[in-house]
């Protein structure tokens, strides 16, 4: 399981140090791709540290700011991840101290700030309205899988949870590797059609979630 | 609607199927790059279509949290203009920090550098095809009058005052070159300019030779033929590059491609490379116009 993660892992590594090289070339587009990639998560452990939506929004735009005027100083020991996560937990922290607010002593782990069993005491800042949606997305993306046929839920958990690549997908579903990405887009396809719905509700809904703070 | 649904989608517009495939191409790609198995001449083009493309993009951005979301990352739906807003705001930062930025030191030097050193070149092949500048270095009497010093009947000419000779700036650049290091440190700029110029001065007064071969090539000088010892005239070489005075083709043993008349030895294409009219064949085979070592 070890190797599976660390695989997983390696090729998100891989394809982030292209996307890194590229805006240190230059190609803000580039930088863009890595906001959408990351955008989610990293309000998601904003939010840990910062109850209101606005702030949150507004601090995790200044945590990609801050990493975009950083980036040509990252050589690319660490993951990106693991970097933009340290930059989102100081960002949040000097915001706090910045609004004469005491930070939390004890800082978010990369590792524990991504799992929703770990981290409750931070999670305490979770506005009811930001609870239901985390458990609406989460539903919506559990069910959208539990409908897929058999072979597409197969690869596409093989892949997503499992980390395993399209070579080690095809050798256990005993299929060959084109199918495997075709199995894995059509997946796709399926959960994004479960999920639209669901993104367009949540624009709609942010102002007036806004409009309470 | 399940993905294996086979019905047509009638509510949404009809698009060609040509179309479509080429977007489901684009989309199986993309599948493809979330998950780092694309190929990377692949990768190239496709991330240079989802600087473009919108709704690529916007799949890229809901896969990724479709991924999130599965593998149990805490991630929270953000209004679907976030991602612009970081965009802007990064642009504004880039056109800021464009405009703040003075031109560094280096740039602003390095147009003036650049002119200096165009210059500097263009002086360098000027003064390199100057037939004047390389005249008295190819001149052949030059050589044939430091090789063999004694027969030469040229009369050393002084420089005319004032106008300093090739020999006497050529001793001037030996002596700066023979200068030791040391003394250069230690002497200002004028001194060591001094000490040239008097260096110049000593070479001016010990080299007739060199002065008597700078003015060598003249209409009607002489010369020691190499080949033969004996003292012979030298004729003008009316190549079309000895035209021009003091080229290096108008001396007086250059080759040229017999366009000559007339019958004198002088004027034969390979002057001076030229057997003597009248001498016998030897009887051993060697050449008659090569002289035995002494």
């Amino acid at each position: 399981m070890a190797e599976v993660e660390l695989s997983q892992a390696s090729q998100e590594h891989e394809l982030d140090h292209e996307l890194v090289q590229r805006v240190q070339r230059g190609d803000s587009a580039a930088f863009d791709l890595l906001v959408r990639k990351y955008q989610h998560r990293i309000v998601g452990l904003i939010g840990r540290y910062i109850a209101d939506w606005s702030e949150c929004q507004d601090v995790a735009q200044e945590t990609f700011l801050r990493a975009y005027r950083a980036l040509g100083n990252f050589r690319g020991d660490a993951q990106f991840y693991t970097w933009l996560h340290r930059i989102a937990v100081n960002t949040a922290k000097n915001h706090l101290v910045s609004h004469n607010r005491r930070p939390p002593t004890d800082d978010i782990d990369v590792e524990d700030a991504e799992q929703y069993a770990s981290g409750m005491r931070l999670r305490d800042n979770d506005t009811p309205e930001r609870e239901l949606m985390r458990q609406q997305l989460e539903q919506t993306v559990m069910r959208a899988v539990e409908a897929l046929p058999e072979e597409l839920r197969v690869a596409i958990t093989l892949r997503e949870v499992d980390g395993l690549s399209y070579e080690e997908i095809a050798a256990r579903m005993d299929c060959p590797i084109g199918t495997v990405r075709s199995r894995i887009f059509r997946a796709r396809e399926a959960i994004d059609q479960e999920m639209r719905p669901l993104m367009d509700s949540a624009d709609s809904a942010k102002p007036t979630e806004r409009t309470k703070r | 609607m399940t993905p294996n649904d086979p019905s047509p989608n009638t509510t949404g517009p009809v698009r060609d199927p040509a179309v479509d495939r080429i977007l489901d191409h684009n989309r199986v790609q993309l599948s493809a790059l979330v998950d780092g198995e694309l190929p990377p001449e692949q990768a190239r083009f496709l991330l240079r279509r989802l600087e473009h493309d919108e709704d690529l993009r916007g799949c890229w951005e809901r896969w990724q949290l479709a991924g999130d979301v599965m593998r149990g990352l805490d991630s929270v739906i953000l209004p679907s203009g976030f991602a612009d807003r970081v965009a802007g705001a990064v642009a504004a930062e880039t056109s800021k920090v464009h405009a703040a930025t003075p031109h560094p030191r280096w740039a602003r030097w390095g147009g003036g550098a650049a002119l200096a050193a165009s210059v500097a070149v263009i002086a360098m092949f000027l003064v390199r095809q100057s037939p004047e500048a390389s005249a008295p270095t190819a001149t052949a009497p030059t050589t044939v009058a430091i090789s063999k010093p004694a027969p030469v009947e040229a009369v050393p000419v002084s420089p005319a005052p004032g106008v300093p000779d090739r020999a006497a700036q050529l001793a001037t650049a030996v002596a700066v070159a023979d200068t030791p290091r040391k003394a250069l440190a230690r002497r200002s700029r004028g001194q060591s300019q001094r000490a040239a110029l008097r260096a110049s001065t000593r070479a001016t007064a010990e080299a007739p030779i060199a002065v008597a071969a700078n003015a060598a090539p003249t209409a009607n000088a002489t010369a020691v033929d190499p080949f033969s010892g004996q003292t012979v005239s030298l004729p003008d070489r009316p190549w079309p590059r000895a035209m021009l005075p003091g080229s290096p083709a108008s001396g007086a043993f250059t080759v040229d491609y017999g366009n000559r008349v007339g019958n004198d030895a002088t004027l034969h294409p390979f002057y001076p490379f030229v057997p003597r009219a009248g001498a016998p064949a030897p009887a051993d085979g060697t050449d008659p116009n090569v002289q035995p070592p002494r």
